[in-house]
Order: structure tokens, then C-alpha cells, then sequence
């Protein structure tokens, strides 16, 4: 019985099966999410259990593929987690036959395997256990990260583009600079997150007022459900150059985040990375040369 | 030379399909000649673009729309001098996204300061160098359908594609971490990547299963690229609505 079990999970069938659904509902994500941008954005700020509690009965309508997208995801991880074993398994017993360079070889796509389920599962930490706050940044604003820990805005300075060059006036980069309760500098910026007791601070942006997004406590955040809120990349409007402009739309926001499943997940991606590329230039050199041995 | 910039990419449509012309009365000489000189206007025009704003922000020069046709018609030159029949057929996707890359706005979009790091440059290039891949893998399987071609450069193409679009989704990742506080977002832009490179992960993984001959492997290649193509330049249509410098 826990034979065939571990057959069927570790089948190729169930590979496809796993990935086409999981695409499937990747795909009907993605159109439910467009239409209801603001809503399905909530995701990212929101222990999901705490979301779906919230959201999955009263918007069934469109949240009804989430549950079943992480119930193929959860397949797909098993399915790979068994495969990984049995292919562990089998390559653990060769060890002897190969040189170091080529048993590294056989084994890159197996532990490119083990690292995807690390990526996985250091997403699934993030959404199940992270944590998010968003405060408004004005100047002399105070912020709590945590508890006794606060920090205060001293100043906030755009950085604009060179005036010769064609973002002349635009702002290239905004500094942000804050103290905390034992008087020590922190400073912000665009893509350059600071780790402070534990959490990690990001300098954000977004186009809309909406009060919505500045609560202190993720847990009990209401969803609006016709919110509109763009993050996507190519929000190079709400940085133009007409301040008077700007003042209806801008907002400088300061992201604090807790996630423990982020330096797994990262330590995950870059030995991917790694391991692909190695595996990969290994391959095409090996075509090569036995190309040229039947030449 | 901006005002100019749209008469570049004319001409190296032009350069393109007189290829094709010259290949359709078997003048396959002069329909290699014409891709380089083309290529030549296209690596020319990629040039220019990217150097628009003035700075070293690199996105425009990785731009999908003019860059994914210029990495095809790359991949056509290697095969044409590899003595690779392929090259060929690599023509017909160069033509239709060229026409395409014509009709593109030619202006560049200001950058947000998320965008301004080499990581974004990074994400577009291998993730536009991924796509012309696919693409490529495409018009080979229906080469090898129609015509009976030799199926192998599929399997190469892909590979290539994969490991190239791995590597956009891992730098993506790690920009997204930077810019907007984790790796993957709940967006429709996340799962779209995600789906193509489900399919393409699930492809590689075809050749295990004793049932997938090569016809249905390249019918499989063909829906995925289209998907592909749907869901990519969906997000290029989107960005029309942006305001744009220069071009």
C-alpha cells in the first residue's frame, strides 16, 4: 500500500498532471487578478490563511481557483520531493563509477530539484508566517517598528536627473532619513532595504491616497474590493516632474517586513542559478566534444 | 539621429524580408546577405534606443518588442554559418516581429528608480533572450512538422530558453526583494512567469515519458510558444498607454 503510494506520487504522470493544473490555475489567477488588482494585491501584505478567512467565502465568485492553485502547488511539491529521493537513490549507488566533475553533473539536475522544493517551501514561510506594515513618510512623522521602537523622519530629499539628461526633472532616487529612539541614523532609499531589529525596511511608492494601505496592522485589514492600486513597473507617472500633480497622486511609504522565509528562499535562488549555469555550459561542452570525436 | 530612429527599423524590416524574398526564388546568398545587413540597421537602432535618455539605464535597449527579433535574427546568422538549414525558417518569426517592433512606439519610458538598477537590466535581457528562444523552438517544430526537418535543435533551443528564462526569474526574483519587499508577488505579472516556465520545466521533462514521441513534443513546443507570445506581448499592448521620450 505505502509502495504504491509512493509510486503514484513519485509518477511522471502525476508531474504533468500537477504542472498543468497548477498552470491552469496560474492562468485563471492571473485574469482574476487583473480585473481585481487591488483586491488580489491585499495577497501580498496578508498572512494568507488570514486572507482566505477573510475573503474565500464572501468573494467566492472570484477567489475560488486560490484553494485550488496551492492544492496543485502542494501536489507538484510532493511529487518532486518523492522523485528527488528515488533519483537521490539511484545516483547515490553510481557514485563510484564517475569522476568528481562528471558525478557532479549527473547529480546538478537533482539538486536543482532539492532547490526548487527549498524555494518553495521558503515561499510558503513567508506566506503563512511573514509580517507587513505600511506607514505614510512625511517629514517629523514618528513610525513604530515594534514595540519601544520607534523611528522618526527627519528629512526626505528627492534626487532628480542630470539636466542634460532626457529624465531631466524626474526623480532618479529619494533619501530618507530617519532616527530611532537612541538617536541612530537610518537612511532609506529606493532598492536598498535596511535590516533593522529584525525587520527589513523598504522605501515605497504608491499612486493613490487610498487609506486603506497605511494600517499598522496587517492582521485586520479590510479589503476593498474596487481599490485600485498600480505597483506595476511602469508607474513612471506618479514621479513627474509637476509637483502640483504629484501631490494628488504620491505617496512615499516605508514598507516594514518580517520574513522568515526569505534568506532560504534567496540562498535557494542564487545556487540555482549557480548549478544551471554550470550544468548547462558542462552540457554544451560535452555536445561539443563528442561531436568532434565523430568527426 | 532620434528623428531618424523609426526610418532604422523600416529599413531593417525592409533588409528582412527581402531575405525572405530572395530565399522564396532560391537566392540563398543574397538572402543571407540581406539578414546581416539588416541585422546591421537592427543592432544599429538597438543601439541608438537604448542610448536615448542619456544615462546608463539599460531596459530600453532590452525592450521585447525590438530586442526579442534582434536575438532571432542572431540565432538565424549562427545557424547560417554553422551551415544549419534552420536559419531558414528563423525568418518567418523575424519578419512577423519585426513588423510588429515597426508599429512599437520607438520612445523609451521614464524609469521609475525601482528600475534603475542593473538587476532590471539583467531581468529583461535574459528574459527577452529566453522568449526568442522559445519562439525559435517553435517555428523549428513546425518546420520539423511540415517539412520533416531534423527535430534535435528543438530540444537545444529550449534548453537554451530554459536555463536563459531561469536566470531572468531568479534575477527577478532578487529585484523584486529588493524593490518592492519579496520575491514573488501576487500578481498577475508573477503568475504569468511562473506558468511559462512551468510549461517549459514540464517539457524538458517530456523526453522521460515513453509515450511523448517527437510530433506531439513539437505540437506542445508550438502551444507553449504561442502561449508564450500571448502572454508577453499582451504586456507590451498594456505599456502603450505610458507616456514615452524620444523615438
Amino acid at each position: 500500500m505505502l509502495n504504491q503510494l509512493w509510486k503514484f506520487f513519485g509518477s511522471l504522470n502525476l508531474t504533468l498532471w500537477s504542472i498543468v493544473s497548477t498552470v491552469f490555475f496560474f492562468l485563471l489567477g492571473m485574469l482574476y487578478s487583473a480585473m481585481n488588482y487591488g483586491f488580489f494585491y491585499q495577497l501580498n501584505e496578508i498572512r494568507i490563511q488570514d486572507w482566505l478567512l477573510q475573503n474565500l467565502i464572501p468573494h467566492l465568485a472570484i477567489t475560488w481557483w486560490l484553494p485550488f492553485l496551492l492544492l496543485s502547488l502542494a501536489m507538484l511539491w510532493l511529487n518532486t520531493f518523492v522523485c528527488s529521493i528515488d533519483r537521490v537513490l539511484t545516483i547515490l549507488k553510481m557514485s563510484k563509477k564517475y569522476s568528481l566533475r562528471k558525478y557532479f553533473n549527473i547529480l546538478s539536475p537533482t539538486l536543482i530539484h532539492w532547490l526548487f522544493l527549498i524555494v518553495m517551501f521558503g515561499h510558503f514561510i513567508t506566506f503563512t508566517t511573514g509580517e507587513w506594515k505600511r506607514f505614510s513618510l512625511k517629514e517629523n512623522n514618528v513610525i513604530t517598528v515594534k514595540k519601544d521602537s520607534t523611528l522618526t523622519v527627519k528629512s526626505i530629499k528627492n534626487i532628480y536627473y542630470d539636466e542634460d539628461s532626457s529624465f531631466k526633472n524626474r526623480i532618479s532616487q529619494t533619501e530618507v532619513l530617519c532616527l530611532d529612539n537612541d538617536n541612530k541614523e537610518i537612511k532609506l532609499s529606493y532598492l536598498n532595504p535596511v535590516s533593522y531589529k529584525g525587520y527589513k525596511l523598504h522605501l515605497n511608492m504608491i499612486k493613490k491616497r487610498g487609506a486603506k494601505h497605511t494600517h499598522n496592522n496587517s492582521q485586520n485589514k479590510k479589503i476593498d474590493i474596487n481599490q485600485k492600486k498600480d505597483e506595476t513597473c511602469n508607474k513612471e507617472h506618479i514621479y513627474n516632474i509637476q509637483e502640483n500633480k504629484i501631490k494628488k497622486e504620491r505617496k512615499l511609504q516605508i514598507l516594514i517586513i518580517k520574513d522568515p522565509g526569505l534568506n532560504v528562499t534567496i540562498f535557494a535562488f542564487i545556487l540555482i542559478l549557480v548549478i544551471m549555469t554550470w550544468y548547462y555550459i558542462e552540457a554544451s561542452l560535452d555536445r561539443r566534444n563528442k561531436g568532434k570525436n565523430v568527426n | 539621429m532620434l528623428p531618424y530612429l523609426s526610418h532604422f527599423i523600416f529599413t531593417t524590416l525592409a533588409f528582412y524580408l527581402l531575405s525572405v524574398i530572395s530565399l522564396f526564388f532560391k537566392k540563398e546568398k543574397f538572402a543571407s546577405y540581406s539578414l546581416i545587413i539588416g541585422f546591421i540597421l537592427h543592432t544599429i537602432f538597438i543601439i541608438v534606443r537604448g542610448s536615448i535618455s542619456g544615462t546608463s539605464y539599460l531596459n530600453p535597449t532590452f525592450e521585447g518588442p525590438f530586442f526579442i527579433p534582434w536575438i532571432i535574427a542572431l540565432i538565424a546568422i549562427f545557424n547560417f554559418l554553422k551551415e544549419n538549414k534552420n536559419w531558414k525558417y528563423l525568418l518567418a518569426p523575424l519578419v512577423f516581429l519585426s513588423i510588429i517592433a515597426v508599429l512599437s512606439p520607438k520612445g523609451v519610458i521614464p524609469p521609475t528608480p525601482k528600475k534603475t538598477t542593473i538587476a532590471a537590466g539583467l531581468f529583461f535581457l535574459t528574459e527577452t533572450i529566453g522568449h526568442a528562444f522559445f519562439y525559435s523552438s517553435a517555428i523549428i517544430s513546425s518546420a520539423f512538422l511540415i517539412k520533416k526537418t531534423d527535430f534535435k535543435d528543438v530540444q537545444i533551443y529550449i534548453s537554451w530558453g530554459f536555463v536563459f528564462f531561469s536566470i531572468s526569474q531568479v534575477i527577478g526574483a532578487l529585484w523584486a526583494y529588493y524593490g518592492w519587499g519579496s520575491t514573488f508577488r501576487w500578481s498577475p505579472r508573477h503568475y504569468s512567469t511562473a506558468s511559462i516556465w512551468l510549461l517549459y520545466a514540464l517539457y524538458l521533462h517530456l523526453r522521460f515519458m515513453s509515450n511523448w514521441n517527437d510530433k506531439r513534443k513539437a505540437i506542445f513546443a508550438i502551444i507553449i510558444a504561442l502561449l508564450t507570445f500571448i502572454v508577453s506581448y499582451s504586456n507590451f499592448i498594456k505599456e502603450l498607454k505610458y507616456l514615452r521620450i524620444g523615438g
